[in-house]
């Protein structure tokens, strides 16, 4: 660990002297206690594009993942603060996002794909698909799916390719991209 | 003045009026000429009809009770028709009372009373004149001539000779001519000293003294036989016709007060129509009164005791005794509270002012009790709107608290026992690394109701991204499909809360009761303040009926609030469209700078709401009317 701050102005400097290789911040910090530690993590999401940034906050709350990803997913989290009791998991997504990967909170993913929709392609989904959904959704690669639902990198290239079919996305072999076009069409 | 005066002038009068027309016939048999007799009633019963109405209509005036006793006084000669000596020479010797009297109702019209000293002056010299001169002549008049009956002298007579009497007859009709020309010019000086509503109310008088004054000397020179016959019988019409229609002139002098008395009720109705402060109440008031210098003075309580304000609010002082300026308090229990400073002339008309103060004294007090009521309204909306406000302060500090606080301590805890299941994980007894896992899934679920607890006491969002989002994050959560449309610019926090309290209501009633499947949140700008709009498609009917989403929608919780809104319910308005909404107009509270804007965001309000408005956007596009 490089360093600590205990608010937004302290973190920046921090940032600014040390280079990190990724930054762990709440979203809530003093002194108004709503939104600084996302105002910071945009700020170093603009200043050092290289540096990764992992935003915790006691709730999630879809606009606030969206607006953290912007148009550029790479090297960001979005987590609930709970997921540090379980260190695998942490570093998980701390490793995932050093490696230029993103990671949305699988809360975030259940609300937006829990959320009801007057014609919805995503009930037409079969169980796996939407299971492989949520993970894409959580920013994970097609590896990264492949290793978690045991399954081979063909079988999930079908899956993911229906699930494109279904929701009528454009196919996207990027993973960045992905996330984005499946976030986008899961808040629409 | 009670109605017993007023009774006695009545019955004196139709009694006067019914022997002089009735005791020729009966009485003497002298059944009289009646050229003669006709204009002769005719100017007494003026006299006594006007007399009467003036003191039925006019109570306070001294006017009516005058003109009775110069209808009397006129009719009193008559008693020299009674074949008796003394009857005979009183009739002769003292029958020009009637002169005097209706001097003196000249110069004390229109209140009767005799109010300068010069006045009093002119009243008493005619007094002097008529006892004098009528006793001096009775004292020295022996008349005799052909034909003369045997009661037909004077029994006054002591001494002197017919010229001596005639000295003393030359000598008074002088007098009398003096009498007239002072008594006209006292009305004529009252009128030139009389202010507009004076001389309003002395034109009666001031018309008709040159004729009355002119009979009087054009009837003293016929006596003298100065005149000749045509003249004379000129003069006797003239003096008729003017006698006549004199009392009624004066009656109606009298009763223009009344209708102008009347003009005030009209002044409380037009007054009571009027909402707001009476603005033109010093106008209207100054019309009523005939007085256009009329001024109103409030009296305020200020840090140097009680003063008086003009409307304008500057300090402003009761004019002295001598300014020719009368001032009339007006008071409630006693105090005063506003005082009109008027024409003196006014004071003549005492029924009038009392009327126009009572009338202004209703609008200046209702309005007083308006301004209370007003300022009380708006201290207990303030009052209601800071509770709110420190509500919702406490709610946000409680829910900080519990981040802060209790959630941040579970995260650790959770955190160390998730450390302390890792290092046990290999070498742990078995069984101790499935209860830490249990004990991790509760802290796990603890964590989670106390998330949902606090986003219960106040959701974080709507402080940190305002209604639109926390709307959305709302209907997220929904188990029925709800499309958001928010169209506002950001508001008040104590609105935007309350409109997130009403939606996130509707939205739990729908999602328990309508049956529905699918709902729309519509925020839209309404003047200062927001719009809400919760529909649904579910069973709907009349709101308050089960299956309908909005039943329940307005609890006590919420009642607090109702200051900021207008709920209306409505059902659908074709039967086959189901569904029912709820409406919410909420406005900003009292004072937006007090009840607070979120302390981050001290924008200029133009500024603000630039910034936050937001181009119409639904969040499920297949939704419809959206």
């Amino acid at each position: 660990m490089a360093a600590t701050a205990a608010d937004a102005g302290e973190l920046l400097a921090q940032v600014r002297s040390h280079r990190p290789g990724v930054v762990i911040t709440d979203i809530r910090m003093p002194p108004t206690h709503t939104t600084e530690g996302l105002a910071a993590a945009l700020q170093i999401r603009r200043e050092f594009p290289g540096v990764a940034v992992v935003v915790l906050s006691q709730y999630v709350e879809t606009t606030y993942a969206v607006k953290l990803l912007g148009d550029n997913p790479r090297g960001v989290g979005y987590l609930l603060k709970d997921r540090v009791a379980n260190s695998q998991e942490l570093c998980e997504a701390i490793q995932r996002v050093l490696r230029g990967g993103s990671v949305i909170d699988p809360e975030v993913v259940a609300q937006l794909l829990g959320r009801r929709r007057s014609r919805d392609p995503v009930a037409e989904l079969t169980g796996r698909e939407r299971e492989i959904l949520s993970l894409m959704a959580e920013g994970r690669s097609n590896q990264a799916i492949c290793d978690r639902l045991y399954l081979s990198s063909r079988t999930v290239e079908t899956h993911v390719a229906h699930i494109f079919t279904k929701l009528g996305l454009p196919p996207s072999a990027d993973d960045h991209r992905r996330v984005l076009a499946v976030l986008a069409y899961l808040r629409a | 003045m009670t109605r017993r005066p007023v009774l006695l002038a009545a019955l004196a009068s139709a009694g006067t009026v019914a022997f002089y027309t009735l005791a020729p016939f009966l009485l003497w048999h002298n059944h009289g000429d009646l050229n003669y007799l006709v204009p002769v009633i005719a100017v007494g019963v003026s006299f006594l009809a006007a007399g009467v109405a003036g003191m039925v209509r006019r109570p306070a005036s001294r006017v009516g009770v005058l003109m009775v006793a110069v209808g009397l006084a006129w009719f009193a000669p008559d008693i020299g028709n009674i074949s008796l000596g003394i009857t005979w020479s009183l009739s002769k010797d003292f029958g020009s009372l009637f002169l005097v009297l209706l001097g003196q109702l000249f110069v004390s019209f229109p209140t009767g009373r005799l109010r300068t000293r010069w006045d009093r002056g002119v009243v008493a010299g005619a007094y002097a004149w008529y006892v004098l001169s009528n006793v001096a002549g009775a004292l020295t008049w022996n008349p005799v001539w052909p034909g003369q009956r045997p009661f037909e002298h004077n029994v006054f007579y002591a001494f002197g000779s017919p010229r001596l009497n005639d000295v003393i007859g030359t000598v008074g009709d002088v007098g009398a001519v003096v009498l007239v020309v002072l008594f006209a010019g006292t009305v004529v000086r009252h009128w030139l000293r009389a202010s507009r509503p004076g001389r309003r109310a002395l034109a009666p008088v001031l018309w008709a003294t040159a004729p009355t004054g002119a009979w009087v000397i054009l009837d003293q020179l016929s006596n003298r036989n100065l005149v000749s016959a045509g003249l004379d019988h000129a003069i006797y019409t003239l003096g008729y016709l003017v006698l006549t229609a004199l009392p009624f002139g004066f009656l109606i002098g009298l009763l223009r007060v009344r209708l102008r008395r009347g003009a005030v009720g009209n002044l409380v109705v037009e007054l009571g129509g009027h909402a707001g402060p009476p603005a033109g109440l010093r106008e209207a008031l100054a019309r009523v009164l005939g007085d256009p210098s009329l001024q109103i003075l409030y009296r305020v309580s200020g840090a140097g005791g009680s003063e008086y304000v003009d409307d304008a609010g500057h300090p402003a002082a009761l004019p002295g005794d001598d300014a020719g300026r009368s001032v009339t308090i007006l008071d409630r229990d006693g105090a005063p509270i506003a005082a009109l400073i008027h024409d003196s002339a006014l004071d003549s008309e005492p029924e009038l002012l009392e009327s126009a103060a009572a009338a202004a004294r209703l609008a200046i007090d209702n309005e007083r009790l308006q301004a209370e009521v007003r300022s009380q309204l708006r201290e207990v909306r303030a009052s209601r709107a800071r509770i709110v406000e420190a509500g919702d302060r406490e709610r946000r500090r409680v829910e900080r608290n519990l981040h802060d606080g209790a959630q941040q301590r579970l995260v650790t805890l959770s955190m160390a026992l998730g450390m302390i299941r890792d290092r046990a994980g290999t070498s742990a007894p078995t069984g101790l690394a499935r209860d830490l896992d249990d004990a991790i899934v509760e802290l796990r679920g603890a964590i989670g109701d106390l998330r949902h607890l606090a986003r219960g006491i106040h959701p974080a969002i709507l402080t940190d991204e305002g209604l639109g989002a926390a709307l959305e994050s709302l209907a997220a959560r929904c188990p029925v499909p709800v499309s958001v449309c928010y169209d506002a610019a950001r508001c008040a926090e104590a609105v935007e809360v309350t409109a997130y309290f009403v939606v996130a209501e509707g939205l739990a009633n729908v999602a328990k009761h309508a049956h529905a499947t699918g709902a729309t949140v519509t925020v839209t700008q309404n003047g200062g303040g927001i719009r809400v709009e919760v529909a649904d498609n579910g069973a709907g009917g009349v709101c308050t009926e089960a299956g309908s989403g909005l039943r329940g929608a307005g609890r006590p919780r919420r009642r607090d609030r109702r200051h900021l809104s207008h709920p209306q319910h409505t059902r659908a308005g074709h039967p086959a469209h189901r569904g029912a909404a709820r409406r919410c107009a909420l406005t900003p509270p009292v004072s937006p700078g007090r009840t607070g804007w979120p302390a981050r965001s001290r924008a200029p309000r133009a500024a603000r709401a630039r910034s936050w408005r937001r181009t119409p956007r639904c969040s499920a596009k297949d939704s419809p009317g959206c």
